[in-house]
C-alpha cells in the first residue's frame, strides 16, 4: 500500500467518525486528482458528501468558509498548492472569520495540498507556498514529514481544523507515491502544532520539514554523526520554545529547506535572537532552487544528500 | 618546531604571570632578547629566547598564571626571517591584514584564511564559546582555537584540561579604533569625536587591566586584611632630641657620601621595640598551630614605586650600624623603583615599617604585611608648641606613630608597650647609644 491509499482510507474514516465533515474539490466525486477520495466514493453511505466544485479556488474556500459557519466540517482537496496562490484572498478571508465574529463563530475547516516536486510535473509545481501561507493571520500550516506520519499528519490537522480553524495540510509529493514500510504511525509523538524530536543527537541539530526530514535522517546516517534531526511539522503558528529549546541544545544548527526560504529565514532569525549565547557555529540553510523547474530537473527543488551531509559536517567540526 | 617552556626563576619558585608579551607571533627573536615578562611573588623577570627563532604562537595570555615547565609558546627555530607581513617602512599601502576589526573577519565563516584565534584585532570566539568561558571564568586567551576560531568544544576542553588561567582577561574592546577608519596618511591621532563643544557621556571610562603586580598587591592586601585582625595603636612622639640629634648627624654621614634620614634611627628604635617584644617579631602559623618567634631581624621597608607598592627588606638590621641602615635603604628602594630588586631583596622580613615621608599625615591603620605580626606607620615630623619643663610653651618637634599588630598574637598590651619601649629610644636617642648601635 503506498501513502495516497492509505490517505484515502483515512479520508472515509473521517468522514465516518463525524457526519458534519464533507468534501469539496475538483472532480473529488470520482476519487479527485489524487485518488485520495476513492475510499469515499465507493462507499455508498458517505458519497453523498462529496462536492465537486469547478476548479476555482476563491469560490471553493467562500463556500467551504460558509458550510463551515453552518456547522460543517469542510474538508477541502486541492490538486496542487498553486490553486492556494489562486484562492489566497478568499483563504485569507475564512481565516479572518474567527476575528471578525470576535471568536463567536469558528471556521472548521481543513484544506489539503499536495507540494513540491515528486509527480515529475516541472514548472511551478515544485513552487514552495509556506512562506506565503504563513502571513495569513489566523492561519494553521501544517506539513506532513516522514512517510510513515503522513496519516498521522492527516488525523492531526482534521483535530486542528476543528478546535482552531482554518488550517493547511500540505502533503509532499514526493512522498505521496512511497509505498508503507511497515504499519503507519497512527498518531504523531505530541500535538500537531509540537516541533518533534525524530532523531536525537548530541552535535548538531538539523531543522527539517515536509520532504527534507527523511533527506535529513539519511543525511545524517550518511555522516555518521550525533546529529539530531527536528521535524519542525508546525509552520504557522511556530513552537518557538520548543525550536529554541532544540537548538540550544547543540548550537550548531543547519536548517534544511526546499524551494521556499521564508520558513527557513524565520526560523535563523528567532535563533539569532533567542539562542544567541548558544549558537557555536554559523545557522547554516540548505535549500533547494527556486521554481520553475523543467519537468526532468524537478529533484534541484530539494536539497541532495550529500549537500546537507557536507553541511552538518561543516557545523560539526566548526 | 620548539616548545618554549616557562623556565624555573628562582629558588622555590613553581610558577609566574605572563605580565607582557614582548614579541609577537611572526616576529623575529634573537638568541638572549628578550622574549617575555614573567612575575613571580614579588619579582619581576625578562625572559629571553633561547636561541634564534620566530615566534609561531604565544601558549599562555598576558595576565595568564604559568607553572614552571609549562610551555607558554611555541618557536620556529629553523626560520630565522619574518614573513613579509609587514609593509616597508614609509609604504601607503593597506594596513596589514591584522588590523582588520575581528569583527569584519568573523563574517567570513569557513574562510581556508582564517587567522588564528588569538590576534590582534581580539579574539574570535562563537557566542556560545564566549557564554561557556564567562560562565565558568575561562579566559579565552589560554583557549586554543581551532580553525582560526574558538568553538564552544575548544573552551570545554581546555577547561577539562585544567587551562592556567581562572580568569578573564579584558578582551572586548581591544581594539579601539573606530572600524572605518582608513589608513591615515599622518600618524598624528585624530580626536575622538570631531564634534565641537561638549559632548556629554562622549568619553569613555578607562580601563586599567588588573593583573601583574596590581593584582599582586590586591591578593597580599585582601589576605592579610581577611586573616590577621588588625587594631591600631598611635602615639605621638617627641622628637625634639632626635632632630637635633640627625642634624649633627647628618653632617658626619654626608662625608661619609650617605644622606641621613630619620628612619635609620627609627628602625633602630623598632628593633629595641621588638627585642623586649618579641612577639611583635613573630609569624602565626595557623596550619602548625604554633607562634614562631623570629629571631632575625629584617625590616621590610614599604615603598611606593611606579608600578605600585614594593616591600625591600633590611637583612639583619640589628647587625648593621644606622649609616649601613641609611646606605641599605637608599640601594634597596632605588632598585625597587627601576624594578631591579631582587626576590631575596623583597622577601623574608620580619616586621615591616611604612613611612609616609613628607606626606606623613596624622595617623593611619597600616595593613600588616602578612604573614607578620605588626607594621608601624611614621608619620610627619611637625613643629608644635609644647609646654617645658618649666610650665613655658616651647617649639617642639612632633611627629605621631601608628602601630598595627595582629590581636590574634599581640594584645593591646603588649602590643602598646612596644610602641612605647619605641618611644622611649625615639625621645631619648642616647638609649639608642647605649644600647651600642
Amino acid at each position: 500500500m503506498n501513502v495516497l491509499q492509505h490517505l484515502s482510507g483515512l479520508v472515509a474514516d473521517l468522514l465516518r467518525e463525524d457526519d458534519r465533515r464533507i468534501v469539496l474539490g475538483e472532480d473529488v466525486i470520482d476519487g479527485g486528482m489524487l485518488g485520495l477520495t476513492r475510499g469515499v466514493a465507493s462507499d455508498e453511505a458517505l458519497r453523498s458528501r462529496l462536492v465537486a466544485t469547478p476548479l476555482t479556488p476563491s469560490v471553493i474556500f467562500a463556500h467551504a468558509a460558509g458550510l463551515a459557519l453552518g456547522g460543517r466540517r469542510p474538508l477541502v482537496i486541492l490538486a496542487s498548492t498553486t490553486a492556494l496562490f489562486e484562492g489566497l484572498a478568499g483563504l485569507r478571508e475564512a481565516c479572518m472569520l474567527g476575528w471578525r465574529t470576535e471568536q463567536a463563530r469558528s471556521v472548521p475547516m481543513l484544506i489539503i495540498a499536495p507540494c513540491g516536486p515528486g509527480f515529475s510535473l516541472g514548472g511551478d509545481a515544485s513552487d514552495g507556498i509556506e512562506g506565503v501561507l504563513c502571513r495569513l493571520p489566523g492561519i494553521r500550516v501544517l506539513m506532513a514529514g516522514r512517510a510513515q506520519d503522513a496519516g498521522a499528519w492527516l488525523n492531526a490537522a482534521a483535530l486542528q481544523a476543528d478546535t482552531e480553524g482554518p488550517t493547511v495540510l500540505l502533503l509532499p509529493r514526493s512522498l505521496l507515491l512511497r509505498e508503507l514500510s511497515g504499519p503507519p504511525n497512527a498518531t504523531l509523538a505530541g500535538s500537531a502544532t509540537e516541533a518533534q524530536l525524530v532523531r536525537q543527537g548530541t552535535t548538531a541539530t538539523v531543522f527539517a520539514w515536509g520532504e527534507t526530514v527523511e533527506i535529513a535522517l539519511a543525511a545524517v546516517a550518511r555522516t555518521g554523526t550525533d546529529t539530531a534531526v527536528v521535524d519542525v511539522g508546525c509552520l504557522a503558528p511556530l513552537d518557538k520554545e520548543a525550536l529554541v529549546s532544540h537548538a540550544c541544545a547543540t548550537g550548531k544548527i543547519v536548517i534544511a529547506h526546499g524551494s521556499d526560504q521564508a520558513v527557513a529565514a524565520e526560523l535563523a532569525a528567532l535563533f539569532a535572537d533567542q539562542a544567541i549565547l548558544h549558537l557555536d557555529a554559523p545557522v547554516t540553510r540548505i535549500g533547494g532552487a527556486t521554481g520553475p523547474t523543467t519537468p526532468g530537473g524537478e529533484a534541484a527543488a530539494l536539497p541532495s544528500v550529500d549537500r546537507l551531509a557536507e553541511a552538518i559536517v561543516s557545523v560539526t567540526e566548526y | 618546531m620548539l616548545q618554549f617552556k616557562l623556565p624555573a626563576i628562582g629558588e622555590g619558585v613553581v610558577e609566574g604571570e605572563i605580565v607582557q608579551w614582548l614579541k609577537k607571533p611572526g616576529d623575529v627573536v634573537r638568541a638572549n632578547e628578550a622574549l617575555v615578562e614573567i612575575m613571580t611573588d614579588k619579582a619581576t623577570v625578562e625572559i629571553p629566547a633561547p636561541q634564534d627563532c620566530v615566534v609561531l604562537e604565544l601558549k599562555a595570555a598576558e595576565g595568564a598564571i604559568a607553572a614552571v615547565g609549562e610551555t607558554i609558546a611555541l618557536l620556529d627555530e629553523t626560520a630565522t626571517s619574518a614573513k613579509p607581513s609587514a609593509p616597508p617602512p614609509g609604504s601607503t599601502a593597506p594596513p596589514p591584514s591584522s588590523a582588520v576589526p575581528a569583527s569584519s573577519r568573523a563574517t567570513v565563516p569557513g574562510s581556508t584564511a582564517a587567522p588564528r584565534a588569538t590576534t590582534a584585532a581580539g579574539i574570535l570566539a562563537t557566542p556560545a564559546a564566549r557564554a561557556h568561558a564567562r560562565e565558568n571564568s575561562i579566559d579565552l586567551g589560554s583557549v586554543a582555537g581551532n580553525n582560526g576560531r574558538i568553538t564552544k568544544r575548544d573552551v570545554v576542553r581546555a577547561q577539562s584540561e585544567g587551562s592556567p588561567s581562572e580568569r578573564e582577561t579584558v578582551v572586548v574592546g581591544a581594539d579601539p579604533r573606530p572600524p572605518t577608519t582608513a589608513p591615515a596618511a599622518s600618524s598624528i591621532a585624530k580626536p575622538a569625536s570631531t564634534a565641537t563643544g561638549f559632548a556629554p557621556g562622549a568619553v569613555p571610562d578607562e580601563t586599567i587591566p588588573f593583573r601583574g603586580m596590581r593584582r599582586r598587591i590586591a591578593e597580599g592586601i585582601h589576605k592579610s586584611y581577611s586573616t590577621a585582625v588588625h587594631y591600631t595603636y598611635v602615639e605621638q612622639i617627641d622628637m625634639s632630641a632626635l632632630v637635633k640629634l640627625r642634624a649633627q648627624a647628618k653632617k658626619a654621614a654626608a662625608e661619609e657620601g650617605v644622606n641621613l634620614s630619620y628612619l635609620p634611627f627609627i628602625v633602630k628604635a623598632v628593633l629595641a621595640g621588638l627585642r623586649r617584644y618579641p612577639i611583635v617579631n613573630a609569624v602565626l602559623d595557623e596550619e602548625a598551630g604554633h607562634i614562631v618567634l623570629r629571631k632575625r631581624y629584617s625590616i621590610g621597608v614599604a615603598t611606593a614605586t611606579p608600578q605600585g607598592l614594593m616591600v625591600p627588606v633590611v637583612h639583619d638590621a640589628d647587625r648593621r650600624s644606622i649609616l649601613d641602615i641609611a646606605r641599605e635603604i637608599a640601594r634597596l628602594s632605588e632598585a625597587a623603583r627601576d624594578g631591579k630588586a631582587t626576590r631575596d631583596e623583597l622577601t623574608g622580613s620580619t616586621f615591616t615599617i611604612t613611612s609616609l615621608g613628607a606626606i606623613g599625615g596624622v595617623l593611619a591603620t597600616p595593613i600588616i604585611n602578612y604573614p607578620e605580626v605588626g607594621i608601624l606607620g611614621v608619620h610627619a615630623i611637625r613643629k608644635t608648641p609644647v609646654v617645658g619643663e618649666n610650665d613655658e610653651i616651647v617649639v617642639g618637634h612632633l611627629m605621631n606613630l601608628s602601630v598595627s599588630l595582629d590581636h590574634r598574637v599581640v594584645d593591646g598590651f603588649e602590643g602598646a608597650s612596644f610602641l612605647q619601649e619605641v618611644r622611649r629610644y625615639l625621645e631619648d636617642p642616647t638609649l639608642l647609644l647605649l644600647s651600642g648601635i
